[in-house]
């Protein structure tokens, strides 16, 4: 029986859920709020971040050389250009963050990941076409002074009511089949594609639009208070709601990144008042922010779910190695008690056997009177084996399914009393070597491979002064106890079998045995943890080495 | 081949059981069989007597033998494997004639070739039936000399 059982369950470390492992770290907040507060501090001590631009005369531009002019435009436009990369440089990791969403969605089928990331995607495909429009990129007609401010709001209302709309969907849509949700999401992103794209075009084609710009008025852009009130709300109220419903990193990524767009809202709404400006910019660079964060929260998602997989697999590698190993377990134990079956049969049968031929050959020799003499002893003799056969398969069969009682020993005058208790011929000899300690042991086991070993050594010498020495020797958690005689030894190949259930090496007519006692020695052995080993050659004498655990006895369930 | 040649097998009985051997023996008697009964107690026993090992004297073919499975030291199952090992002793004609009704051992036996299985119990208190079985054998069948 094996002393270790192996844990079957697997995953019994990863089902408990450590609440800091659907958080981002408590340091990402920090980064997140000191970005954020940055630009704002940094323009109080005096740096501006308004794209001026050099303006030039166009008169005198006219007798310039062609680069020189070119010159001139860049230099000019350069409120453009920072406006279209801080833009673009958002698009791309709403890019990325759609990527990474749907790779998500394909390793742990959540659908939250694909949801938001399209919601985010969306928002910044809304944002491209608005950069798009700006630079002229795609037909516009609208002023620019009003284009860019009004799409922008436009932009930031869609940004805000997509993912709203994205988280509200995630809690009260009921999940249905997995077809249907993919099919129904598909439709939403495509209606929601065509939608933004028609708001950037309309805008952009329709010669009025409205006043964006206050600058003398405290709201210096009134249509961004709508996005800064619908983020704030999401921020405080919808997202640490759903955070809470549906517990994820990327779920709290989600609510961090409220703080940049409130920010960026902020800036927009109270400070900036014509394009390009301080605030302008700065509300331009953070929300690469508002998209950024979400994205560190998928990818930290990412990481924990794909380190998750890793571990269920190899937890699930462990397990199957585990079964494997009881399987093979299980496989030697049933060929054990096959074999045990047919030996019982076998053995139990003989004297049977043996009976029923004395019986009949009584009555074949009614007449021979000295045949009779002979026959009825022979007969008691098998009635007699038979009787010791059954009794010591008992024994074997309970080894180990009684508690026995346990006492103090001292291992050398108890097989001094064993030995004694044996009755060897008076010509024997008993040595004892070593010393061992005094030691707490179930009593009746002990007693039961001594007894066994010393009745061996008596029953099979082959000289009437045979010496038995016993050494005994203290190591870690055991006692070893070593049983050698100087009789006739065992050949190698016979050192396995000596073990096994009924085998003798010696035909039952010669010497009276059942073959149990070593097989009883070494399963006692096994039930209780220690083990033996034989050392042995023909002519040499035998040694058994018996290694008997002294530390507290298996508890039950593994003792049966 | 003649009459004379025909009573001259042996027949090897290797039986681990007093009585079973005893039996045999009997059944010999009863059946006033005349050929050489040899008995060795296991596996090991019986190759010493094939090979004239150990001080015994080797045994003249043709001989049968009839084999035990559960016995000690070395079992028929063994001692049919050292015999089919053995060029010399190859060709021996193995009767097994056992306690044991398992599948497996018939099968494993009639892989090693043996002329027959005859199960122990399936025969009452005497081995009659198999050494007529033996009888008729060895008198009708030739044997390798």
């Amino acid at each position: 029986m094996p002393n270790n059982p192996i844990n079957l369950q697997p995953g019994s470390e990863a089902t408990f859920v450590n609440s800091d492992v659907l958080k981002m770290p408590s340091y990402f907040l920090y980064l997140v709020i000191f970005i954020c507060a940055a630009p704002f501090t940094l323009s109080l001590v005096g740096v501006n971040f308004a794209s001026s631009g050099t303006p030039f005369d166009l008169n005198q531009a006219a007798d310039w050389p062609k680069h020189q002019q070119l010159d001139a435009f860049f230099y000019r436009l350069s409120g453009a250009f920072t406006h279209t990369l801080l833009e673009w440089t958002a698009f791309c990791a709403a890019i990325f963050t759609v990527a990474l969403a749907f790779s998500h969605y394909v390793m742990s089928k959540d659908y939250t990941t694909p949801v938001i990331g399209a919601a985010l995607f969306l928002a910044g495909c809304m944002d491209a076409f608005h950069t798009l429009a700006a630079n002229r990129l795609i037909e516009a007609v609208a002023d620019n002074r009003n284009l860019i401010p009004f799409t922008w709001a436009i932009c930031r209302i869609f940004n805000a009511l997509i993912l709203i709309g994205g988280v509200s969907l995630l809690l009260f849509r009921k999940q249905k089949s997995s077809e249907a949700n993919l099919k129904f999401l598909c439709f939403v992103f495509l209606v929601s594609a065509v939608v933004a794209y028609s708001i950037i075009h309309y805008c952009a084609v329709s010669a009025v639009l409205p006043q964006t710009q206050y600058p003398d008025s405290l709201i210096t852009r009134p249509y961004d208070v709508i996005p800064l009130v619908l983020f704030a709300l999401a921020g405080m109220f919808l997202f640490p709601y759903f955070y809470r419903q549906q517990p994820s990193v990327f779920a709290h990524a989600l609510v961090i990144a409220m703080i940049p767009e409130v920010v960026v809202e902020l800036h927009m709404a109270f400070g900036s008042s014509a394009l390009f400006d301080h605030n302008f910019n700065i509300a331009h660079f953070l929300k690469i922010f508002a998209y950024v964060v979400p994205f560190c929260g998928l990818l930290v998602d990412y990481i924990h779910t794909y380190q998750a997989k890793e571990r269920e697999a190899e937890e699930r590698k462990k397990a199957e190695i585990a079964l494997k190993i009881y399987t093979k377990e299980l496989k030697r134990s049933n060929d054990d008690l096959d074999k045990f079956a047919h030996i019982a049969s076998h053995d139990l049968k003989a004297p049977l056997r043996g009976i029923d031929h004395l019986a009949t050959w009584i009555e074949e020799d009614r007449e021979d009177q000295e045949a009779l003499q002979e026959h009825i002893p022979m007969m008691h003799q098998r009635i007699g084996r038979m009787e010791r056969l059954l009794d010591d398969l008992l024994t074997y069969s309970s080894i180990g399914k009684a508690k026995e009682s346990s006492a103090e020993i001292d291992v050398l005058s108890r097989v001094r009393e064993i030995y004694e208790l044996s009755a060897p011929p008076v010509t024997f000899t008993l040595k004892l070597e070593g010393e061992a300690p005094l030691f707490t042991t179930e009593v009746a086991p002990f007693e039961t491979v001594i007894r066994n070993l010393i009745g061996n050594t008596i029953k099979h010498h082959d000289r009437k002064d045979g010496i038995i020495t016993v050494s005994v020797k203290a190591l870690n958690d055991v006692i070893e106890i070593i049983v050698a005689d100087d009789g006739p030894g065992i050949a190698p190949e016979y050192h396995n079998k000596i073990f096994e259930v009924f085998q003798t090496l010696e035909p039952r007519d010669k010497v009276e045995g059942s073959g149990i006692g070593l097989a009883l020695v070494k399963k006692t052995l096994e039930s209780q943890g220690g083990s033996i080993s034989v050392q042995s050659d023909l002519g040499r004498g035998t040694k058994m080495i018996v290694r008997w655990k002294t530390d507290n006895p298996l508890p039950d369930e593994l003792a049966t | 081949m003649n009459q004379t040649v025909k009573q001259d097998v042996t027949l090897l009985v290797v039986e681990d059981d007093d009585l079973d051997a005893m039996a045999i023996k009997r059944s010999f008697k009863a059946l006033k069989l005349l050929n050489p009964l040899i008995r060795a107690k296991d596996g090991v026993d019986a190759l010493e007597y094939l090979r004239g090992e150990n001080g015994k004297t080797k045994l003249n073919k043709p001989y049968i033998i009839l084999l035990d499975i559960n016995m000690p030291r070395m079992n028929g199952i063994e001692l049919l494997e050292a015999l089919r090992k053995d060029p010399e002793l190859s060709d021996t004609v193995v009767f097994i004639l056992t306690t044991s009704a398992a599948d497996k051992d018939i099968m494993t036996a009639y892989s090693k070739h043996v002329a027959g299985y005859v199960v122990k119990s399936e025969i009452k208190s005497s081995f009659l039936e198999v050494i007529e079985l033996v009888n008729c054998y060895w008198k009708i069948v030739a044997l390798p000399t």
